[in-house]
Parts: C-alpha cells; structure tokens; sequence
C-alpha cells in the first residue's frame, strides 16, 4: 500500500491552508479563466484539494480514488481542448465580458465571506464545499460553452466526493466509485459536445 | 434449482446488449432491431419475474417492488419502441447502446433500497444520454442545459438523501431544499422546465422524447419513495403544494408555448412536457403512502406511444408533406389529448373520476387547448418543401406503424393494465 502511504505522508506535510488554498483558486480561475489550459489546471487543483482533504477525514482509499478520477478527467478534457485547437474550433462567445465576470467574482466573494467561508483559521472543508460550489454555479450560469460547463460540473463531482465521504453515513467505495463513474460521463459527453461539428466552429 | 432469474442479471442485460449493439453499427439498421428485441426481452422476463424479487449490488440490497417493476417496464417499452421508430432513419449514432445502457441505470436506480445510489444512477444514466441526443441545427445550447439539470438534480437528490439518512424522522430544512431543486430540475418543473424547451428546440424531437419518457418517471418513483421514507416531507414541509403550483405553472406556461410557437420540435417539447407536467398531479395523493397510485404507472405507460408518434410524426410535415402525413401528424395529436380509443382516454378519464379534487380537470383542459390550438397552426402552415412524388419514406411507415399500435392499445385498455398487473 504504498500510494495511500504517501498520501497520508502528503496530507500530515500539507497544511489545511494549503488545502484552502488550492481551493480558493481553483474557484477563482473556474469563474475568471478563459484559457483551456488554465480552466484545467484548475480542475486539477480542485481535485488535489479533494484528495487531500479525503486523506484527513476519511480514507486514503478514497483519497487515491479521487486523485486518480482527477488526473483521468483532466486527461480527456486536455485531449479535448487539443481537438478544439486542431480542428479549428473557438470557444462560443460567451455572454458575459470580462468586467461583468470581474463583478460576478467581487459578488461571490463578498456573499462567501458572509456566509464565514473565510474565517480564520481557514476551514478547508467550507471551502472545498461550499467555496467550489459556488464558482461552479456561477460558472455555469455565466457560460454557454460546453468545455466550461463540463469544468465546472467536474468540479462539483470533486466537491460531492468529499461531501459522501466525510458528511454523511454513506461513505462506501461503491459511492465515491459512482461519483467517479458519473465525472467520467460527464467528461466523456461534454468532450463530445465541445466537439460537435458546428459548435464554435471558425469561419 | 429455482426458475426466477437473477434480478441484477435482469438490470444489467440491457445494458450488455446494448455493448454488443455497439459493434453493429456497420450495418444502418441492425443496432435499432437488436436493441429493440433485447429490451422487449427484458420487459417480457421483469413482466413474468415475481414482485418483490430481490438481489444484492456489492453488498446492497436491490429490490424488484411493485412500483419499481412497473415503471421499469414503461422505461424498457419506451426504449423498445422509440428503437424500433430508429428503423426510419438509420444513421451512425450511439442511440441504441445508450437507450439501451440508460434502462439498465435506471432500473438500478429504481430497485436499490438506497436513495443516494439512486440518485446518482440517474445521474450517469441521463448524462450517457447527451451523446445520443442529435444536434437538429449543430447548436448545442439545450444538450447543455439538459445536461447540466441531470447532473446537477441527480447529485441534489443524492445529497438529499445523505443528509436525511442520517435521522430519517427528524425534518432537515437543507435536505428538503436539496430535494425540492433536485426534483425540479430532473422533472423540468423548476426553472419552468425551460431546458426542456431548449432541448426541444436544439436536437431532434425523437431522441429528446426519450428523456420525457425513461428518466422522468424514474424521477416520479424517486420523489414518492423519498416522501415514504421520510414521513416528515410530505407532512411537515409544503413539498406538496410547491409540486401542485409547479405542475400547473408548467401545464400552463408549456400549453400556451404548445399554442403560439411555429418550430416543429419545440411544439413537440411543449407539448408533450406539459402532458408529463399532469402526472406529478395525479402522483401527489401517493406521496406519503406506502403505495404508489396504479393510477400514475398506467398514465406514465399508455403515453409511450402517443408521444413518440406525435416525435415521429411532426419532422414530416416539413421533410415529406403529403395528406397522409398530415393525417398522422392530427392523429398523433388527437391520441396525445386523449382522443377515445387511443391509450391516454381511459388513463385521463380515470384520473378525472379518481381525482376530482387538485385541478387535474382545468390543467387537463389547458393543455387540450394549447396542444390543439398549436398544432392546427403548425397544420395550416404551408409545407416548405414540394410534396414527394415516389412511394412512402420509412419514416411514414414507421409513424403508420405506430398509430396502428396506438388504435390496437387504445381498443383494448385492459392490455396496458394486464401489463403493469
């Protein structure tokens, strides 16, 4: 059992700040990103966070599986942003501009910080939670591009592994196993609409 | 040795089928034929196996109650016939495996003793969907509103339940909410099920029927085992009257959409969601009840073919105009307001002697009027393209083929009940 060692060796050196960290942006780069890479890049860390966090309250188990399922769904949302940029395709134009996105964030933060996700000592858990949830919901709500939506439903299944596993009775394999086949869907189906001949085509 | 099948072998089949299905795509109209063939297997073997059949997934309890097997067999039947209306249009699409792997997932759903398992078997079984549901006009804009209220309402069930299990008979205000969206969102009653008219309007009508008719009604089993397994829902909270004042702001809202549109698909989105908006009527006084009213499986059943003729029968107003067509299309309609002798008249006539009270009679007298309404415009419009001169296409044969099962099931009510007995 070597992986769930290390993993628990990682949690003890990794401190709960820099769970709150990765966590805080990754919400930030799901709302503000626009660049494929980036909004990658910040699933990742959503996950890691997950994983992280995983090892504390739960198992390290669990804490392998949702850092495996993270690097998985990165994988073929990478793939699918290299097929976007091979075959030409744009990211549909958004309905939000920059500024709007810039205020939508202000907002966010402020109705977070009302709600004492950054309190101090920082907790993780508020912020993996409700933190992550909040930056998918506007991501969601300020796009109509496929690759950003698949993003940030991806993250909620991040943010849903750490809630059946650590908040509820119902923390079994099969669970988080579900949860990890449903990020694979989701993955899978948002890559083929990003996909979809048509969709964000250049002329 | 005993003679009763394995319930998880019963629930898996579809889904094994439809993986071989997927290597019959070289042929055009094979994977439709096959897939048609193993789910009514499948519904003939969950019709014969007895009610409360039971098995275990991974240590959990799976059980085949009577509503589980009722509304099980409404999704395999849908998948059979909206395959066999495939036959119409062949075409190298995932449709067949995933009909066929999403019946599996909802039957999972529907037999596990646990709710967050269920909710998130609805989850990746309506989000395989997507990759089934053709893009009409190469605009995804309704795949991702679909796809996002699957995901995001089956995930709020799951956590609804993971937080009410807890203490079952103690109230949990955040579990209630979690519950309230989630099943607003998969039923398109909340936001005024808007993504169902996007949907509608962005794919084809023929796939995106097939949400409306397997994983809505799993939804409908899972609002009433939620209201079961926790009492305090249905006493304690307004569940109830949020669900009537839904319904009907849907009923209303769809019906009048239904009336004043002039695109085909989203009619057919309008309409049919508004006459799905009524079942969550007549499922309101088994919420709560340790029984669910056969009443609603009957509903949810006899509008399987209804919906897909009027899916099928709408694209060819514009692609082969013709009387016949014509004819087909006003039939679909007619069958889908509960013309006498179509499936739905004896379904809609019980509800209204059963359920005098709720406003199920003026929903189901504005939807009457925004269907009709709606499709004498659509009917009246000129066709845009010349009538076709040579023989009749596959899909009018297909769409003959299922008013010919419409008037055969509507002649004999007995048939729909003896089914779901």
């Amino acid at each position: 059992m070597i992986i769930p060692d290390f993993i628990a060796r990682l949690t003890l050196s990794i401190s709960s700040q820099m769970v709150a960290i990765l966590a805080l942006a990754a919400g930030l780069i799901l709302v503000l990103a626009r660049s494929d890479s980036m909004l990658i890049l910040g699933l990742l860390a959503a996950y890691l966070a997950a994983a992280v966090l995983l090892a504390g309250t739960a198992t390290s188990e669990l804490a392998v599986v949702a850092l495996l399922v993270g690097i998985f769904v990165a994988l073929v949302m990478q793939l699918t942003a290299a097929d976007r940029r091979s075959q030409m395709h744009t990211a549909p134009n958004d309905p939000t501009t920059a500024a709007v996105r810039f205020l939508v964030t202000i907002l966010m933060v402020w109705f977070a910080a009302s709600l004492g996700v950054f309190s101090r000592p920082p907790d993780p858990w508020q912020l993996a939670e409700v933190w992550l949830l909040m930056a998918s919901a506007v991501a969601l709500l300020t796009t109509t591009d496929p690759f950003r939506v698949g993003i940030a439903l991806l993250v909620i299944t991040a943010a849903a592994m750490v809630f059946f596993a650590t908040g509820t009775s119902e923390s079994s394999l099969l669970v988080e196993g579900l949860i990890a086949s449903a990020a694979f869907a989701i993955a899978l189906s948002t890559s083929h609409l990003a996909l979809e001949p048509g969709e964000g085509r250049r002329p | 040795m005993s003679d009763t099948p394995s319930l998880l072998l019963l629930l898996v089949a579809p889904a094994l089928a439809g993986g071989l299905v997927y290597f019959l795509r070289l042929w055009p109209r094979l994977p439709h034929l096959t897939a048609a063939l193993a789910a009514l297997g499948t519904a003939y073997s969950i019709h014969l196996a007895p009610a409360g059949l039971a098995d275990e997934l991974l240590g959990r309890p799976l059980v085949l109650d009577g509503p589980a097997k009722q509304v099980l067999l409404v999704a395999l039947m849908a998948v059979a016939l909206s395959n066999v209306a495939s036959l119409a249009r062949p075409a190298e699409t995932l449709f067949a495996s995933t009909s066929l792997a999403l019946a599996s997932l909802v039957g999972l759903a529907l037999t596990t003793d646990n709710l967050t398992l269920a909710g998130l078997f609805l989850v990746i079984g309506g989000v395989v969907l997507t990759v089934s549901l053709e893009s009409s006009r190469g605009v995804t804009a309704g795949h991702l509103q679909y796809l996002a209220a699957v995901a995001l309402g089956g995930t709020l069930l799951a956590f609804a339940a993971g937080i009410m299990d807890a203490d079952p008979y103690v109230p949990s205000a955040s579990g209630a909410v979690a519950l309230q969206l989630g099943i607003g969102l998969l039923l398109g009653l909340f936001p005024v099920g808007l993504w169902k008219a996007t949907l509608g309007r962005d794919a084809d009508s023929f796939s995106s029927a097939l949400v409306g008719l397997v994983l809505a009604p799993a939804a409908v089993v899972l609002l009433w085992r939620f209201t079961w397994r926790y009492p305090w829902l249905s006493s304690g909270t307004l569940l109830s009257e949020l669900l009537r004042v839904s319904a009907l702001v849907t009923v209303g809202y769809f019906s009048l959409r239904a009336a004043i549109t002039a695109s085909p698909t989203v009619y057919v989105a309008s309409a049919t969601q508004s006459q799905f908006a009524l079942v969550v009527l007549v499922l309101l006084p088994s919420l709560g009840s340790s029984a669910l009213l056969p009443l609603t499986s009957e509903w949810l059943l006899a509008r399987v073919v209804p919906v897909l003729l009027l899916a099928v029968s709408v694209p060819l107003l514009w692609t082969a105009p013709r009387p016949a067509t014509k004819v087909l299309f006003v039939f679909s309609v007619l069958s889908l307001i509960g013309l006498p002798g179509t499936p739905l008249f004896s379904s809609y006539l019980a509800g209204l002697l059963a359920l005098p009270q709720g406003a199920l009679d003026v929903a189901l007298l504005i939807f009457m009027a925004g269907t009709a309404v709606g499709a004498l415009r659509l009917a009246l419009m000129p066709p845009a393209v010349p009538p076709p001169v040579d023989r009749l296409d596959p899909g009018t044969l297909v769409a003959l083929l299922l008013a010919l099962i419409t008037v055969i099931v509507g002649l004999n009510p007995a048939f729909l009940r003896g089914l779901l007995a």
